[in-house]
């Protein structure tokens, strides 16, 4: 039987691939720049701040950790630096320096060093310091208020507010092509929608991240806002725009896959990934909060060991 | 466990950042336009996004539709300068009013608040010159 070819094992000694939590790390940081660059070319020097200021201080809240609980440093593995090059790229280009060093201290201490640091968070430390620092500090993380005295080359207005206000109508104001040049408000490694997917393919093919959760999360936006735009097409705006605004990309490549937080098991992944979109868009669509993506990532986090329950009979198991 | 070799150049890295960081911080913080661009006004029923340069340049409005007292170039301040918050009886004028009247002559007449004052004179603007939402169409102006 071909299935068999699978428990062929060779004798020692054995060669290691190569493949390790730096070099995962390392080719994640790499697939985010894209999408950072334009954020950095829109917004300029205030953004170089954000971003290396988030970096630098989310490896010295690690470095720190590892000293006060006497274990070993482990910035080599890039994980901190990957962390803070995340939180970065959700906020807006104004956001103040105290709530960088806030979001990477809830980031890195709050969200994964108490739980065991590295592979044993419960949640993306990334989104879980977002959603407390945006409730803390909502008109911060408003990218209308955070943004107001930029002067930029298209509609300074976040899309997902528009819509949620005005209805399907406000839309209109975004072509898809403005969603996936950047030319819109948000983020400043989020709204960059090319950079955003040809990262997130990058990672897909090196399969660092999951196909089985990312493109379920990516079906679950499409068919939901499909439905929710049949059943009225003047409120609720339609799935290409929810696919392309706010996190939705962002998300589907740089949370929702994460490794410690996200099920390990196929089925229990497509589940996660769909519940994720179909979570997404009934909070940005019903729920209060302009987007859900942050929210649903955490909503599915949250029952992703429970899903990994969903698993394959064990070999050889009679009954 | 990163190498001593490792865990150096890592470090410099980190200390590079940081400062570079700072210094992007300290130097090149985003400054508010002496025009204003778009103005941000929180509320409880929503907040407002009012969209200045699109109203001077698109909408072709003069300054002196909107910044109305006493109808010349000495009445481009900020709104709130003569429009505070909010007004409670026997508040003293503000401190721009004062500028020019004598207390004794304003002190029987209360500043208008901000927000009564935005929404008569957006209202009644947009009403006149039939263009924009309306003062009873809450969300044209005020999002979630």
């Amino acid at each position: 039987m071909a299935s068999n070819r699978m428990f062929i094992v060779s004798h020692a000694p054995f060669w290691h691939n190569g493949s390790g939590i730096a070099r995962r790390n390392f080719a994640t940081i790499v697939a985010a720049l894209p999408a950072l660059a334009l954020g950095v070319i829109q917004y300029g020097l205030p953004a170089v701040g954000v971003v290396t200021l988030a970096v630098s201080t989310a490896m010295f809240w690690e470095w720190l950790l590892c000293k006060a609980t006497r274990r070993p440093v482990t910035l080599g593995d890039g994980n901190a630096a990957l962390l803070g090059l995340v939180l970065a790229m959700l906020v807006p280009a104004t956001v103040p320096w105290w709530a960088v060093l806030t979001g990477t201290f809830l980031t890195i201490v709050i969200g994964q060093q108490i739980f065991g640091g590295i592979g044993s968070n419960p949640f993306h430390p990334v989104v879980l310091a977002m959603m407390i620092l945006s409730i803390s500090w909502a008109t911060i993380f408003d990218f209308n208020a955070a943004l107001v005295n930029y002067d930029l080359s298209f509609k300074a207005v976040y899309p997902l507010t528009v819509v949620k206000t005005f209805g399907s109508a406000g839309a209109e104001q975004f072509s898809a092509l403005d969603l996936l040049l950047g030319r819109h408000i948000g983020g400043l490694g989020a709204t960059f929608g090319l950079g955003l997917i040809a990262g997130g393919i990058y990672l897909m093919i090196r399969r660092i991240i999951r196909w089985e959760i990312t493109v379920p999360f990516l079906a679950g936006i499409f068919v939901t806002a499909l439905c929710f735009q049949t059943a009225d097409a003047n409120r609720f705006a339609g799935p290409m725009f929810h696919l392309l605004a706010g996190y939705t990309l962002v998300g589907a490549f740089f949370l929702l896959p994460e490794d410690s937080s996200s099920p390990v098991n196929t089925i229990a992944m497509v589940i996660y990934g769909f519940g994720g979109g179909v979570m997404a868009v009934l909070i940005r669509n019903i729920g209060v909060y302009v987007d859900g993506v942050l929210l649903a990532v955490l909503v599915m986090n949250l029952v992703s060991p429970l899903l990994d329950k969903i698993r394959p009979k064990a070999l050889g198991k009679v009954g | 466990m990163t190498s001593e070799k490792d865990l150096k150049v890592v470090t410099s890295v980190a200390v590079i950042l940081f400062v570079v960081g700072v210094f992007c911080y300290a130097a090149y913080s985003a400054k508010p336009p002496d025009e204003p661009l778009r103005i941000f006004y929180p509320a409880a029923t929503g907040n407002v996004l009012f969209q200045h340069k699109d109203h001077v340049e698109a909408y072709n409005a003069d300054c002196l539709d909107c910044h109305h007292h006493p109808g010349d170039d000495s009445g481009l301040m900020a709104c709130s300068q003569c429009h505070p918050k909010t007004v409670a009886e026997g508040d003293p004028p503000p401190d721009a009013c004062l500028a020019c009247h004598e207390l004794d002559d304003i002190q029987d007449q209360p500043a208008v608040a901000r927000a009564d004052a935005f929404h008569k004179q957006c209202g009644d603007c947009h009403q006149g010159i039939g263009a924009g939402p309306p003062a009873a169409d809450c969300s044209g102006c005020h999002y979630l």
